[in-house]
């Protein structure tokens, strides 16, 4: 399975490629100032508003830098019945990476979206789970 | 005349032998009279040589008394015309003290004037060179020995400044003492003792061939009356031999009526008077030796005058010779100089040359030096440009590597279709990757040549401004160096002027020298003349002695 | 010393690197392209702060809604230029590649006949496209590349001087040819394109040129 590899302070968070749509460059999105801090803002996505989260803000407290390789992943976040178009936004998405094992389980209280681990090329690479990136509370937060 | 008068008792009988007498009786008067006359001859030629040099002593001496005299007027500053001429007046005055024949000539220096004034013709020798020598004002005075009017005279002359209303009327004065005037005076005066002494010659002589004449008659009338007045005779001739002997002082032996006692004492008469002139002779001669003497001590007290004076000048003509050296060297010493400067004005010539080349060669170093910063920081602002371009370049890396994702994923969504196309996306990746290296290694290589112009700009700076203070260097040495040049060309001129004034003084060391040497050889000539009349005085002392000696044989009543 | 993963480690003891002794990783990677140092540190570059008005640029792109897709039919076409601007369509094209060497073929004058050119370790036949349509005489120096086009089966390699690249087109943007015309490039003309400077050619047509021209004298 190829994998997106998204990069914050070093630690590798692999994303399965089949749930993305697109990957666009980092742009200035619209600040939503009554918004949890998690999110970045409002991307203007081909004439279509997409909430875009600030991955590193959520993971280690810090917002992204304006980097050229701060990149949005454009995914399809399932909610319920039907799915929305949500950004991740990742200080550093350079690279993908085929994944032949399977990925060691792991199930953590506080955060809920590693999915498991596997080793890469030396380094660790923790599974995102696409829909428990957002607690139920943050995904109220975000989409009401 | 002794040597006759002692054997001619005893000799009478001998007929040759008295015949012999008779001889040199007779000629003695003629010899004695050629001797006095060839003496008073030496004796005149002498004395006109020591009068000639005691005379131009004498004008030596008068006219260095006059140089003073004109030497004040000469210097006084500017006299008026008015007492110009009571100065001339005066030392006209004072010239007729002088001695007969001396004089004082004015002339204009000025030709024009000269032409003008009456009874003033063309100049001779002696008045062109002191003219000439006296209007380069050279030497105060000049003085010489010249014939002036057919007559040997020492002259003198200066130049009077002309009155202060009109300059240029200078006045050559001249003073002229013949020679011959003075020389008259003393010759007369010798002329009229050695009269004196011809004279009182003359008369001893006349007495003596009276005697010998009174003798020859008194023999003839032995002749006759040989037998009777044998014995009267032969008394007679005692007492004759007597006197003939030098004694006058002795009786005559008897007297007589008798022709013979008659004889006796006319003789005895005779011999008293002969005594008495023969007594006076013995005064005169005393008086002519000493007379002598002193003139000869007095030729030698004039010819150690003399020697001296030539001494001097001849001491003077060395001085002179040395001036003369001395200002020749210096002349050439200047001539060198004058080339030498000449030379270094060259030389700085063709240095300053030389610089105005390196000046222009530095303004040119200079200007390059600019072009080259100028260049670099081009050079700078292109790399900075080429900073821009690797900015491109990321922005390309980055967007190739954002599709090689987006390919990825969408060739792992097209499932087994999409296989190649992921190899693809891999390839595209990697591409990204080079791009960015790339991007990298060329800005990089863009900050090492900045740096590297940075240092070049920055060295090229310090070269301008090192090339800068060469410059400033190289004109202040031009500068002086025009300095030199002009100092060393006002120099040559000045090196000129003093090498022709070194040659005008050597004219006259020149002149000097001449006029030195003729005076020497004036000197010399009179030494010769001095040591000649000296010598002459000997032999007329030696004469005198001699004739002294023969008339002091007489003995005579005091 | 350099050693892997210095700074400019594959300029100084990697492949452009004149230091010595050379990276060990080298025996491994065969090239600093292939290498993880290499790759690591062109990814480094994409860390730069990213610009102000560069960010805007990219906002505006991206807020650009799609283009409307045409849903009629299209054609998708190679446009080249072999003495005129010709266009072929795409699953003709089974490869570009460099213009390569053409080996003569001794008795075969026709000047439509080239040679043979070596592709992939066989021997294909290269004729010359301009002067089957009746065009002016190719120049080799005009050979920028070779197209090896499949008709009907035969592989054959014609040298192009350009490539413009590949596009679609509607239908109804190709217009017919003049049929009156039976001359040179109007005989193999089945459409014309972009007012009619394009020329898109019947590969039969040229075919069968290309049987005719090699035909035995």
């Amino acid at each position: 399975m190829l994998y997106l590899v998204l990069e914050i302070d070093g630690e590798c968070y692999g994303l399965n490629a089949l749930s993305v749509t697109e990957v666009t460059p980092l742009v200035e999105l619209e600040q939503i100032h009554e918004g949890p801090e998690f999110l970045a803002g409002l991307l203007n996505y081909r004439g279509r508003p997409v909430p875009v989260l600030d991955l590193r803000r959520m993971i280690k407290k810090k917002p992204c830098e304006k980097r050229y390789c701060t990149r949005i992943v454009i995914v399809e976040y399932p909610r319920t019945t039907k799915t929305l178009t949500l950004g991740l936004m990742a200080q550093k998405v350079v690279r993908s990476v085929r994944v032949t094992q399977e990925f060691s389980p792991m199930e953590l209280r506080n955060a809920p979206y590693l999915g498991g681990a596997v080793v890469e090329r030396g380094r660790i690479l923790h599974c995102l789970t696409l829909e428990k990136i957002l607690s139920p509370q943050q995904a109220l937060e975000v989409f009401g | 005349m002794r040597v006759a008068s002692s054997n001619w008792e005893r000799k009478q009988k001998e007929s040759q032998g008295y015949a012999i007498k008779n001889f040199l009786v007779d000629r003695s008067m003629s010899i004695l009279v050629l001797g006095t006359l060839l003496t008073v001859f030496l004796l005149t030629t002498a004395t006109r040589e020591m009068t000639d040099q005691i005379v131009r002593d004498g004008a030596l001496r008068q006219a260095q008394a006059l140089v003073q005299t004109f030497q004040s007027m000469a210097f006084s500053s500017k006299p008026s015309s008015l007492q110009i001429q009571n100065m001339v007046s005066k030392v006209e005055q004072d010239l007729k003290g002088e001695g007969q024949g001396v004089r004082l000539i004015t002339m204009p220096a000025n030709p024009f004037e000269r032409r003008d004034a009456q009874g003033s013709g063309p100049l001779d020798d002696f008045q062109r060179k002191a003219l000439r020598q006296l209007n380069e004002g050279k030497v105060p005075s000049f003085c010489g020995l010249s014939e002036y009017k057919g007559e040997v005279s020492f002259r003198y002359a200066v130049l009077l400044s002309g009155p202060e209303e009109s300059p240029g009327v200078d006045l050559l004065l001249e003073v002229v003492q013949p020679l011959g005037s003075v020389r008259a005076d003393i010759k007369r005066q010798i002329y009229s003792g050695a009269g004196i002494l011809l004279g009182l010659g003359g008369l001893g002589l006349w007495f003596l061939g009276a005697v010998f004449g009174r003798l020859k008659n008194l023999r003839d009338h032995r002749a006759a009356s040989e037998s009777i007045l044998q014995e009267q005779v032969q008394q007679l001739l005692s007492f004759v031999s007597r006197a003939a002997d030098g004694d006058l002082t002795s009786d005559v032996p008897f007297q007589g009526e008798d022709s013979v006692g008659m004889l006796a004492s006319g003789l005895s008469v005779m011999i008293n008077q002969l005594g008495e002139l023969v007594w006076q002779s013995q005064l005169l001669s005393r008086q002519v030796v000493s007379s002598l003497s002193e003139f000869a001590s007095s030729a030698l007290r004039q010819e150690s005058i003399v020697l001296e004076q030539s001494h001097r000048s001849s001491t003077l003509a060395k001085a002179a010779v040395t001036i003369l050296d001395s200002s020749l060297s210096v002349e050439s010493t200047m001539e060198s100089m004058t080339v030498v400067a000449e030379h270094t004005a060259t030389i700085a010539a063709s240095g300053q040359a030389g610089l105005e080349t390196m000046e222009w060669t530095m303004t040119q170093v200079t200007q390059s030096v600019e072009r080259i910063q100028q260049r670099l920081t081009e050079l700078n602002d292109r790399a900075g440009n080429i900073g821009g371009v690797v900015t491109t370049i990321t922005r390309v890396a980055d967007q190739t590597n954002l599709l090689s994702l987006n390919a990825s994923i969408e060739a792992e969504k097209a499932g087994d279709y999409g296989l190649g196309f992921g190899v693809v996306a891999e390839e595209i990746s990697r591409l990204a990757d080079q791009t960015a290296v790339a991007s990298l290694d060329i800005e990089e290589m863009v900050n090492e040549m900045q740096n590297a112009v940075a240092a070049g700009v920055e060295s090229m700076k310090q070269l301008a401004e090192d090339v800068g203070m060469g410059v400033l260097h190289v004109q202040t040495a031009a500068d002086q160096l025009t300095l030199i040049m002009y100092e060393v060309q006002q120099m040559v001129p000045k090196f000129e002027e003093v090498a022709t004034e070194i040659r005008s003084q050597s004219l006259l060391a020149d002149d000097m020298n001449e006029t030195i040497q003729d005076l020497e050889g004036v000197a010399r000539s009179s030494v010769d003349a001095i040591r000649e009349s000296n010598h002459a005085i000997n032999e007329l002392k030696c004469l005198a002695m001699l004739m002294q000696g023969e008339v002091e044989r007489f003995k005579v009543h005091q | 010393m350099t050693t892997p993963g210095d700074k400019n480690c594959w300029r100084k003891i990697g492949v452009w690197g004149l230091e010595s002794p050379r990276c060990e990783l080298l025996e491994l990677h065969l090239h600093c392209r292939n290498c993880a140092v290499f790759r690591n540190a062109g990814r480094e570059q994409y860390n730069r702060e990213i610009e102000i008005d560069y960010l805007k640029l990219r906002t505006e792109e991206l807020a650009q809604p799609p283009k409307q897709v045409d849903k009629g039919r299209k054609e998708s076409l190679m446009v080249f230029e072999a003495g005129a601007r010709l266009a072929l369509p795409c699953e003709l094209f089974k490869e570009v590649m460099k213009s390569s060497p053409i080996y003569k073929v001794p008795h075969f004058k026709h000047p439509a006949f080239l040679g043979l050119v070596a592709h992939n370790g066989r021997l294909r036949l290269c004729c010359s496209l301009p002067v089957i349509l009746g065009l002016d005489r190719q120049r080799e120096s005009d050979f920028g590349f070779m197209v090896i086009l499949e008709i009907q089966g035969e592989l054959i390699v014609f040298p192009v001087s350009k490539l413009e690249g590949i596009r679609r087109y509607q239908a109804s943007a190709i217009k017919p040819s003049l049929t009156s015309e039976r001359e040179g490039l109007f005989s193999f003309s089945r459409g014309l394109l972009e007012n009619n400077d394009v020329h898109l050619i019947d590969e039969n047509k040229v075919l069968t040129s290309i049987k005719g021209a090699l035909r035995p004298i």
